[in-house]
């Protein structure tokens, strides 16, 4: 009896190490397959799609370890220096206004979502005819790491407005923070409610006037130019009319927003899928080709990746390419009713 | 000792026995993991063969070639890379000569994407020293596997394209260092146009046209002791023999008629004093045969002043026009009327049955 039992228990056993050997061998496959992989991609025949690849993944806080494992740290700097907008320094300059937008062109809706499609993205873009409409929502007045942030949807609806997109950066270590900390600067309602006065960041916002800001300025020189309502990100993608200047792919394929302003004062907001079959993403230079073909003649790049998204009426417009859906953010920007 | 070896042998045979299974699944596993080395050795083949077809429907893959070979100044390969074809008015050396104008010694150029209309082109601007050269990117629809395209990459040299070069009978023209021969000419003739009011203008003195292709820049036209002048909207040069001065006997003939006409004008002068100048077989004779002159300042004298002739150009031996100008005072002594009218002519004549006329007067 006792040896039928220890028979059983040794075929067990035996059975679990040949099962645990299978699996190992199909994970050592996957693994090796995929280091391989990387080592095709960037040491193979294509320097093209390796700095797609490494600014793919460095522009995201989870994928940002794969390229370290196949490129040096130097290496990898070389390639998202040579795959970036150029920015020349140039800040918008004048003053339009835009205050009695609303009344003019009776024939252009209040609002219109426009498909865009790319040959490696799809996504929306918003056109607001009243930039007065346009502001900055916030998940509080007072941001903190313990709060957290608030999810769009909610932000939209406490704000009591009509669509939002994402607006500003925010601390995120690891791809899981909890959306309570913007980075940079965020101005509400013409007061300075995160950020510092004296550091140049990438600024877009609006003045009193309704006019769209773009460039890089201090807290201080953005609540100078009268700026009402302000995020900070970027890169600008158009500036006074002119398209920044491209190298190489312009960044990774990722989840996008933009906002932009056409010289009628209309906004233009922008959302692109990506890390998805239907739509891997768009680079910064398919943002500032859409912003140019949309006749922006201000455009900023907005925060990206699993916050990019879109909402109008109380439907996601967009497709959340974060797995656990919408995430929590500390900033929006919001159409009002 | 023997016989325990033996025993102990005896007792080992089943648990070797008891193995066989072991190694049946290692073989399996062995075989499994060989069968992954080929299936991750081909997905890596296929990787490999997809990026290079991806990294070759790149634009810039095609471009980058060519500029490298501008920074490495290797004109003659960087020209048949870009698609230049060589013509008769735009030779490898003035492409070697304008692409070296514009980059200058610029090793390290910097090239910039420009907005295309069409959908199928890329717009490229390299850019130089002292300027920029712009190239055309055409796709080539599933050239490359995996359904990708290739490019062809040319370079937009300007406006070029084909150019009449318009000229008096006996001036030797040269495009781009070229004289223009017979081969050149088209069967087309053009009369100049003060001549274009002759009745038969077959009279008039007639003009060369030629035609000339092949040019990617805009030509560079040269003739000697001639005025030439570029008409970028008609593509076309027009040559005047208008560098020559007119021989005094002439210079006289042609103030002489201005002044008469002025005087015609003015009821200074006869329209009998005009006719003996005019040649009458024009349309200008007709319009002016019957003109009446109500010329209403009563004065007792006229005359011009600061009589000035320029723009003498000639069509040929006999035929030239020339433009005059002086200020044309009238005067009356009662009341003191001193009036001077600022007085602008071209005047035009050829030769009709060995007398030189006066075909027609432009005021300008």
């Amino acid at each position: 009896m006792k040896i039928q039992s220890s028979t059983k228990k040794g075929r067990v056993k035996r059975v679990i190490a040949r099962t645990a050997i299978m699996l190992g061998i199909c994970l050592a496959a996957i693994i090796v397959f995929i280091y391989s992989a990387m080592l095709v991609i960037c040491y193979g025949p294509s320097p093209r799609a390796r700095d797609l690849f490494v600014n793919t993944c460095m522009e995201t806080s989870f994928l940002k370890y794969f390229p370290p494992l196949v490129l040096s740290s130097s290496q990898i700097e070389v390639i998202q220096k040579a795959n970036s907008i150029v920015d020349n320094g140039e800040v918008t300059v004048g003053q339009q206004d835009y205050t009695n937008v609303e009344n003019q062109n009776t024939s252009q809706p209040a609002i219109e979502i426009v498909d865009v499609v790319g040959a490696t993205y799809k996504g929306k873009m918003m056109i607001v005819k009243d930039p007065s409409r346009v502001v900055v929502g916030t998940s509080s007045d007072t941001f903190s790491a313990d709060k957290g942030g608030k999810k769009l949807d909610q932000m939209i609806e406490d704000e009591g407005a009509i669509a939002g997109v994402n607006a500003g950066g925010f601390v995120d270590d690891g791809g899981v923070g909890n959306g309570g900390m913007p980075i940079g600067l965020v101005i509400k309602n013409s007061k300075l409610l995160n950020g510092d006065l004296n550091t140049p960041v990438t600024v877009v916002g609006f003045d009193q006037k309704n006019m769209l800001h773009v460039g890089t300025m201090t807290g201080q020189q953005a609540l100078d130019k009268g700026l009402r309502d302000a995020v900070s990100f970027g890169p600008a993608l158009v500036v006074n009319g002119k398209p920044l200047e491209v190298s190489g792919t312009g960044g990774g394929l990722n989840p996008r927003t933009a906002i932009g302003q056409r010289a009628d004062g209309s906004v233009l907001i922008l959302v692109i899928d990506g890390r998805q079959p239907h739509s891997l993403g768009a680079t910064h230079k398919d943002l500032v080709d859409v912003m140019v073909d949309f006749d922006a003649v201000n455009a900023c790049n907005l925060d990206g990746g699993s916050s990019s998204m879109m909402y109008y009426q109380g439907e996601l417009q967009t497709v959340c390419s974060s797995l656990y859906g919408p995430r929590r953010i500390p900033t929006a920007i919001l159409v009002k009713e | 000792m023997s016989q325990s070896v033996e025993t102990i042998e005896k007792e080992k045979s089943p648990a070797k026995k008891q193995k066989k299974p072991h190694s049946t699944f290692f073989k399996v596993a062995w075989g499994v993991v060989f069968v992954f080395v080929v299936m991750i050795f081909t997905a890596l083949l296929i990787l490999w063969n997809y990026l290079d077809n991806y990294e070759r429907s790149d634009p810039r893959y095609y471009l980058d070639q060519v500029v490298t070979l501008l920074e490495n100044k290797q004109y003659e390969e960087a020209a048949r890379e870009s698609g230049f074809e060589e013509t008769t008015f735009f030779t490898f050396e003035r492409f070697e000569e304008y692409v070296t104008d514009i980059l200058g010694d610029s090793t390290d150029l910097r090239v910039v994407e420009s907005k295309s209309d069409a959908e199928n082109e890329r717009n490229y601007r390299v850019v130089g020293e002292n300027g920029e050269l712009k190239f055309v990117l055409t796709e080539q629809p599933n050239t490359l596997g995996f359904g990708f395209s290739s490019y062809s990459v040319k370079l937009d040299l300007g406006s070029g394209g084909t150019w009449k070069i318009v000229a008096p009978d006996e001036i030797a023209v040269s495009v781009d260092g070229i004289e223009l021969d017979d081969t050149y000419r088209l069967d087309e003739q053009m009369i100049p146009d003060p001549y274009e009011t002759l009745l038969d203008t077959s009279l008039a003195p007639q003009l060369a046209v030629y035609e000339v292709s092949g040019l990617y820049t805009r030509p560079v036209v040269t003739a000697e002791n001639a005025e030439i002048v570029y008409d970028e909207d008609n593509t076309t040069v027009r040559i005047t023999d208008s560098l020559k001065t007119p021989a005094a006997e002439r210079e006289e003939m042609i103030i002489n008629a201005a002044k008469t006409y002025a005087a015609f004008i003015s009821g200074d002068a006869q329209m009998k004093d005009v006719a003996a100048l005019l040649y009458d077989q024009t349309k200008f004779y007709e319009s002016i045969k019957t003109y009446s002159s109500y010329w209403y300042i009563d004065h007792d004298s006229a005359e011009a002043e600061n009589v000035k002739l320029f723009n003498y150009t000639e069509y040929a031996e006999n035929a030239f026009s020339a433009e005059v100008t002086f200020d044309y005072r009238v005067k009356r002594t009662k009341g003191n009327i001193n009036q001077v009218y600022p007085t602008h002519y071209r005047l035009s004549f050829m030769e009709v049955d060995g007398e030189i006329r006066l075909i027609n007067i432009e005021v300008l």
